[in-house]
């Protein structure tokens, strides 16, 4: 009887050093691994969460941009026609002549009967559908029967971009 | 003959015994639930730092979308300045020219205007210089920081003018 206690004895402190064994070089490093794991990986979740959600709110805002601001963004998305911008020249000034003189600047001269007629041009270009800069110099001269005005424009577009 | 010396068979003993064997059965199986275990744990900690590599590049994507956003509507805003200046500027020039001949008094005749950002250059004629310097001078300088003139006579009453007029400590803006 005594031979059998002392058998279940051994078996049990046998049992224990291989289970302490087992917990203490492999399971418990594994168990600590994964929970340090579990706490990072939550709080990259939370992050991408927010961080997916911070995008969604910026696709909004962009979206509602580009539908407040459409007509600037179109007017600056779209290539300058000389061609098209002539006809508007020849309804305010005569013997119009337009010359690019560099990258997006253009030299126009023209003849008009009377100054007021280079005010509407202005607003004109204002309304184009290019976003226009009438810049300088604006060389004005006044001759017997007419008026002779010289003056550059600055194309603002995104053509202004490729080149940089 | 072989002598016996019982009446029953002997039966079959083992070395070792049976609660040895159930015993060593036990402790290799819970060994192997163990070792099992482990294992099935470290591939879980390697799908979690697979995860966290992913969840890293997806940051790193959803944060240059956003710069790329971020960088548009910038643009968008900035296109919207752009288009404003482009208008103040033009709606300034009109404006200027137009106050600017509303000062010419009839007494003056006007050739030729050269109007650059900072400086206006007027070239006309008068029918003396005092005129000139009656009628035009002042609201000139109230405009510019610096005003000129140079007279020539052309005829008895005629004078060929040339006005030199600037705006002073914005050249560098």
């Amino acid at each position: 009887m005594s031979n059998k206690i002392f058998q279940i004895l051994i078996f049990l402190i046998f049992f224990s050093i291989v289970l302490i064994f087992f917990l203490i070089f492999f399971i418990i490093p594994r168990v600590k691994e994964y929970k340090a794991n579990r706490i990072i990986l939550n709080k990259y979740e939370r992050f991408y969460q927010k961080e997916q959600f911070n995008l969604e709110m910026l696709k909004k805002k962009k979206k509602l941009t580009y539908q407040k601001y459409q007509d600037e963004i179109l007017k600056y998305d779209r290539k300058f026609d000389k061609k098209d911008f002539l006809i508007i020249l020849k309804k305010y000034l005569k013997k119009v002549f337009i010359k690019k003189i560099a990258n997006n600047r253009y030299k126009i001269n023209g003849e008009l009967d009377d100054i007021s007629k280079f005010y509407l041009l202005i607003d004109e270009i204002n309304r184009y559908k290019n976003i226009i800069k009438v810049d300088f110099p604006v060389i004005y001269k006044q001759n017997r029967a007419s008026i002779t005005i010289s003056f550059i424009i600055y194309i603002i577009n995104k053509d202004i971009k490729k080149r940089s | 003959m072989k002598t016996k010396y019982s009446f029953i068979t002997p039966r079959k003993k083992f070395y070792i015994d049976n609660f040895t064997i159930f015993a060593t059965i036990f402790i290799v199986i819970v060994s192997i639930i163990l070792f099992f275990s482990g294992l099935y744990l470290d591939n879980i900690n390697k799908s979690f730092k697979n995860k966290l590599i992913d969840y890293k590049h997806k940051i790193v994507a959803l944060k240059f979308n956003e710069k790329e956003i971020n960088s548009q509507i910038s643009q968008y805003i900035d296109i919207v300045k752009q288009k404003k200046r482009a208008i103040q500027v033009n709606q300034s020039l009109k404006n200027g020219l137009k106050n600017f001949f509303t000062l010419i008094p009839d007494q003056i005749k006007i050739n030729k205007i050269y109007m650059t950002k900072y400086q206006v250059k007027i070239y006309g004629y008068t029918n003396n210089p005092k005129t000139y310097k009656l009628l035009l001078e002042p609201p000139l300088k109230s405009i510019f920081d610096k005003t000129k003139v140079g007279f020539t006579k052309v005829s008895k009453d005629k004078y060929l003018f040339s006005s030199y007029n600037e705006i002073k400590g914005i050249h560098n803006e």
